[in-house]
């Protein structure tokens, strides 16, 4: 397995051009496949150069040995200063990029080259292959479609006899905060002002239309989930800094099936488990919840983040919760006993989104760092980090870096948007697809719906857009939230 | 009331939307210009909430406000929808939290019917833009009215805030500004901008809007109406200039001191020794009426003069010999560094041809020592930051760190500025020369421009608070130099001739001397103003000459007795103040009081005014020094030097080592002088008084002395010589003797 190089090409005056016509602009990617940096070749005359004097077979300073890829992967006398596919986290790439952390290397000397650095970036990247055909060190991901699945319900949930609600009126459309997609239907709630707006088709052919509102007089919208068979639909949010509650509502009736939480601030998100037992919320107070639905009882307390719970996301069993902070912390809890079953450390920032791959075994996080990692669940292991969404920004403080939100399709594929505006679609295994579209305002939220045809995307204009997938990612429609 | 909020939002909504639409149709507020300024009103970009580096509870301004994008960043996408409210405006956490409707750590801030909030809201309303590129930007400040006068510690004056801008327009932000004052005792100034005197006295109080500080003069008259004004005729134009402000302040300044303290005070102050019993003779028996100049033009061309000088720029210049080869220094090139330096000041050299070598030297630190200059004055591999922040405070007594991450707070100095500045020692470079002490200093010509902190620009150079530089037919450095250097370059003259007057009166016409900016104000700015015209163009930039003035006027001769309406001021040069010696000037003091020869390690030297900062085993910052605040020359901070007096200060002289082993060492100079009056107690203590104190003692401490003394029936010279250690003892240890006055 390879991490393909890719490269795409710029926007030019042409996307600029189509920006002012239309709110969303097609990009094509055209990615290039290059073999990843070899140590044989590429890394060991670099380490010659410049380490190998204290680091070699005779006079390993520190333990370390960086005369061979053998000798280089088996580590220093303080372990590993290597990990296949995670450059930011090896102690070796840490030093010699004078990360404040880790003693700068070499020592007394002006940093390598910026070449230097790229290949030996890109070595680690790319699993640490020995010499020019050699096996990569990264783990293999792979995804069996039909493994996982869960069945179909015969009919699946839709909105039959709602309440009739008048959409609240405000002069413009709220940002879409929250988005959730249903997994079988083709039906799309969407976060209103303090209403929670739901488009669909019964056919899964036809128009997303609006089908119904929800009221959410609980304050602003922060998170929607549907439950695993669509049956249900569980709204979070609040009053910032004042109140918090999670409402469980029936989606073909409309009606309100719970009410849960009495927080002091907004519940920033929220997640139903599969079996409807349990719901789980985070919040600023740096908490983890989790609530009987029968009882309405809190079950459990979770004390363990440092910053914002940004995110909680149950596992498609339900038997376990992945929860995430504003701090890059993200830990796996099981279900029943909230006890702890990992603690992935990659992220060092805002941790913005967590998506489980359908059959369980793959959890997707996305950051504020402009990554996502992707680990494998067997053992709690990052097998990829990928830089996704990373352009200069205008200023140090505003960013055109972060990626906003992330999501496995039933076929293993992953969606990502980011700050840089953009759309991006990966591979199963977290290498690039050539699909990628261009948002005019910043996107918020992305889902896959109808069963990964298309793509649904909120944006910070309150606009919801979809994107056909066949053959091509497509612009296809765009709604305005507020009439 | 807030279980109902949902309740009433819809209708809430409608009526936000009307309203909103209403106000929008006038204006929008801008960004920049409207909502920011609310943000530094009302503190929230301050350094102690969310103007703080990391912010304040996850919530981070720019402190006030030097990124306007970044700080439209974080209110609206850092995290979409948590802090703008783009569909309610009002209920926006922003202003849910402003108006203390919801928990705030800051507390209530406005309410909903307050300028403020209309404006955060309509620009919410307005769908919180960013500002077009043709938003005008504020371009100055100005407060009305420049000066106030108040002819009695009473009342209150109301002053307004013109801000103009890049569009031409002006506008009255008084509401919007946020006010100090100078001096709180003297004038406060409340936060609706009402002046309000507290006592008699001069002080400023300043506005603060945008970048921009802007002060008015105070003037508060004490309240008697009887003044008349009748002081001794100006010696010279610093007469007149403190004058001219005293009159205004109705304070009378004192007469002139006697004799006897002139010639001790001007001695120390300008040749760092005592006076010797000779010369006290001289002047006092001396019936000249020109005395007291031909002493100071006897003072000021000794060599004295010049090393006095060396010892207080050696420690500006941070002059180290410590050996350290990774940053180039080293004994012998500290000594070289020292040694040129010395030979400038004894020659008196014009101080802008001096600072025009030190900052355009290049080559062997051993063959050329100004070559040293940049090295020493950082005292370590710097970026060239921190090698322009330390060159502006030595030549031009500014402060310009605060704006290496944001706009200088109570200054001019913005981000740009900085960065600007920071480009002319980007090229400077070091490499070893052919013996491990040597290092070789060279400017690389195509060193990139420095990048400025927030987007990356590359700066091209640009002086400070000055143009851009020809660069042409010149190097940058070239270029510095001979702006630095220029005739009218009013921050390097006055620095310079600030620094002067400092080492004369204990206190900056500036102070400190090396903060000078707006917040910061002269205490009297048409005489520095003077002073460093004088020294540039009348004595080409000649530090005798300025000293010859400062010397002459009545000001520096002035008694340190106060007058009845001169008793409080420590800032306008009434009266003399008593100021203790410089840590090394005392030392060479006290050894010159006791006949002492000081051995001072590494030196053939015999004065501590000649040590400069050393290893290991050098007298420097030894014990005394250190206990006395000679400068660590660990920054280029004037207050490195320390002449407060301090406990351990007291008892070191009492028990400590530097009078007892100088006095236990068998002192000639008491044997000599019993040698010279034998039994003739009372000339061998007047002769003391002369060394120590620059008089006689009068007949009432004569009279104390007289009672402990041996009998005259005692033969012993031990006892005598014991004796006599005593009254010297304690003569060293009178504050007389430690304080020049």
């Amino acid at each position: 397995m390879r991490t393909n190089k890719q490269k795409r090409s710029q926007p030019g005056a042409l996307s600029v051009f189509l920006f002012s016509l239309l709110p969303i602009s097609l990009l094509p990617y055209s990615p290039l496949t290059a073999a990843s940096p070899n140590f044989q070749d590429h890394v060991l005359p670099i380490f010659k150069k410049h380490c190998v004097g204290c680091h070699n077979a005779d006079a390993s300073e520190a333990g370390l040995d960086l005369s061979s890829s053998k000798a280089a992967l088996a580590g220093s006398s303080g372990g590993s200063v290597l990990k296949a596919g995670l450059p930011d986290s090896s102690p070796l790439y840490l030093s010699v990029t004078h990360h404040e952390d880790y003693p700068a290397m070499p020592p007394e000397k002006p940093k390598l080259a910026d070449a230097d650095l790229k290949t030996i970036r890109e070595w680690i990247a790319g699993g640490l292959i020995a010499t020019a055909g050699g096996k990569s060190n990264l783990r293999e991901v792979t995804f069996d479609i039909s493994a996982g699945s869960m069945q179909r319900p015969e009919e699946p949930a839709f909105p039959e006899s709602l309440p009739d609600v008048p959409l609240a009126s405000t002069r413009v459309s709220p940002p879409v905060l929250a988005m959730a997609c249903s997994p079988w239907a083709k039906l799309v709630a969407v976060s209103g002002h303090h209403q929670v707006l739901l488009y669909g088709a019964q056919d899964s052919s036809g128009k997303l239309e609006h089908v119904g509102t929800l009221p959410f007089p609980e304050g602003d919208i922060h998170d929607l989930r549907f439950s695993r068979n669509g049956d249900l639909l569980i709204a979070a949010g609040g009053i910032g800094a004042e109140s918090g509650k999670v409402v469980v509502y029936d989606v073909k009736t409309g009606g309100r099936i719970a009410t849960l939480g009495d927080e002091y601030d907004i519940v920033l998100s929220a997640d139903i488990s599969a079996d409807h037992k349990y719901v789980a919320i985070g919040t600023p107070a740096k908490l983890v919840k989790i609530f009987s639905t029968r009882t309405g009882e809190l079950v459990h307390r979770i004390k363990k983040h440092t910053d914002w719970v940004t995110v909680v996301r149950f596992s498609p069993d339900g038997k376990q919760l992945a929860t995430a902070d504003r701090n890059g912390g993200i830990h796996v809890w099981e279900t029943e006993s909230a006890g702890i079953v990992y603690t992935l450390d990659e992220h060092k920032v805002k941790v913005t989104a967590l998506s489980w791959r359908v059959d369980g075994k793959l959890l997707a996080s996305a950051a504020e760092d402009g990554k996502f990692v992707l680990w494998d669940m067997k053992d709690g292991w990052a097998t990829r980090s990928i830089t996704a969404h990373a352009a200069k920004a205008r200023t140090r403080y505003s960013r055109r870096t972060g990626v906003l939100d992330i999501a496995f399709a039933t076929d293993g594929r992953i969606l990502t948007v980011g700050r840089d505006r953009l759309l991006r679609l990966w591979n199963p295994d977290g290498s690039p697809t050539s699909e990628v579209a261009e948002h005019s305002t910043l996107p918020l939220r992305a889902q896959f719906l109808s069963s990964g045809q298309l793509i649904a995307t909120g944006a910070f204009d309150g606009q919801l857009c979809t994107f056909t997938l066949s053959p091509k990612m497509t612009h296809q429609a765009t709604i305005e939230t507020v009439p | 009331m807030k279980m109902n909020m949902h309740m009433k939002t819809a209708f809430l909504s409608l009526l936000t939307l009307i309203l909103a639409q209403a106000a929008v149709a006038e204006e929008a507020p801008s960004f920049k210009n409207d909502v920011m300024p609310v943000f530094m009103r009302h503190g929230c970009n301050a350094g102690d909430c969310h103007g703080a580096a990391r912010g304040k509870d996850g919530f981070m301004l720019s402190l006030f406000g030097y990124d306007p994008e970044g700080d439209h960043y974080r209110l609206l996408e850092e995290h979409p929808g948590r802090r703008i409210n783009l569909a309610a405006p009002a209920e926006s956490l922003l202003l849910q939290k402003a108006v203390g409707n919801v928990a705030h750590t800051g507390g209530e801030l406005f309410t909903d019917e307050d300028e403020a909030f209309r404006i955060i809201h309509d620009w919410i309303a307005a769908g919180a833009p960013r500002d077009p590129e043709s938003t005008p930007e504020v371009k100055g400040i100005r407060m009305e009215p420049p000066a106030i006068e108040f002819s009695k510690p009473a009342g209150s004056v109301p002053t307004k805030v013109i801000a103009t801008y890049t569009d031409g327009s002006e506008r009255d932000v008084t509401q919007w500004s946020l006010y100090l004052s100078s001096n709180e005792g003297v004038v406060a100034i409340d936060e609706s901008s009402v002046v309000l005197p507290q006592r008699a006295g001069g002080g400023h109080v300043f506005a603060r809007f945008s970048r921009f500080t802007q002060g008015s003069e105070v003037f508060i008259l004490p309240e008697s109406d009887e003044f008349e004004w009748n002081p001794a005729a100006p010696a010279n134009y610093i007469d007149e200039l403190v004058y001219e402000k005293l009159k205004k302040l109705r304070i009378h300044p004192s007469g002139l001191c006697s004799d006897e303290d002139f010639l001790r005070r001007v001695t120390i102050d300008v040749t760092g020794m005592l006076p010797t019993e000779d010369e006290y003779r001289a002047f006092v028996d001396s019936e000249d009426p020109d005395k007291r100049t031909k002493l100071i033009d006897d003072l000021i061309s000794r060599e004295d003069f010049g090393e006095l000088w060396t010892a207080k720029w050696g420690e500006w210049l941070r002059i180290k010999t410590d050996t350290n080869v990774g940053f180039g220094t080293a004994p012998k090139i500290g000594a070289g560094y020292f040694g040129w330096l010395r030979d400038q000041f004894i020659a008196d050299r014009p101080l802008d041809q001096l600072f025009h070598e030190l900052v355009t030297a290049s080559g062997s630190s051993l063959q050329n020592p100004p070559s040293n200059f940049f090295n020493m004055i950082v005292q370590g591999n710097q970026p060239p930051h921190v090698i322009g922040q330390n060159v502006a405070q030595v030549t031009l007594g500014i402060q310009t760190q605060c704006a290496e991450c944001h706009n200088h707070p109570f200054d001019r100095w913005t981000m740009d500025d900085y960065y600007a500045w920071t480009s002319f020692f980007t090229g400077l470079r070091r490499k070893h020369g052919r013996i491990i002490s040597e290092t070789l200093f060279t400017t690389n010509p195509n060193a990139p421009l420095a990048e400025h902190r927030l987007d990356g620009r590359t700066m091209p150079h640009q002086f400070l608070g000055g143009s851009a530089p020809d660069l042409e037919s010149q190097s940058p450095r070239q270029a510095l130099a001979a702006w630095m250097t220029s005739k009218d370059n009013k921050l390097f003259r006055e620095n310079l001739a600030n620094r002067t007057w400092d080492h004369f009166f204990g206190r900056g016409i500036v102070d400190p001397i090396d903060d000078v900016r707006i917040s910061n104000p002269p205490s009297n700015g048409p005489l520095l103003d003077e002073l460093g015209r004088r020294l540039a163009e009348e004595h080409g930039y000649r530090l005798s000459g300025l000293v010859r003035d400062i010397c002459l006027s009545n000001t520096y001769q002035a008694s340190a007795s106060v007058t009845p309406s001169n008793r409080n001021d420590t800032e306008f040069f009434s009266h003399a103040q008593l100021r203790r010696p410089r840590a090394d000037v005392l030392f060479d003091c006290m050894n010159q009081a006791m006949g002492n020869t000081p051995r001072i390690r590494r030196s053939t030297r015999t004065k501590a005014i000649d040590l400069y900062a050393g290893g290991a085993g050098d007298n420097y910052n030894s014990y005394f020094f250190a206990t006395f605040g000679q400068s660590r020359r660990e920054s280029v901070n004037d207050s490195e030097t320390n002449c407060q007096f301090s406990l351990s200060q007291a008892l070191h002289l009492v028990n400590g080592s530097t009078i007892h082993r100088a006095l236990n060492r068998d002192t000639k100079m008491i044997a000599t002088l019993m040698k010279e009056h034998p039994d003739d107690p009372r000339a061998i203590v007047d002769r003391l008084y002369i060394r120590c104190l620059t008089r006689s003692p009068d007949e009432t401490e004569w009279e104390v002395i007289q009672s402990t003394m041996p009998p005259a029936t005692e033969k012993n010279g031990r006892v005598w010589k014991s004796w006599y250690d005593g009254v010297l003892w304690g003569l060293l240890n009178s504050s007389e003797f430690l304080l020049n006055h």
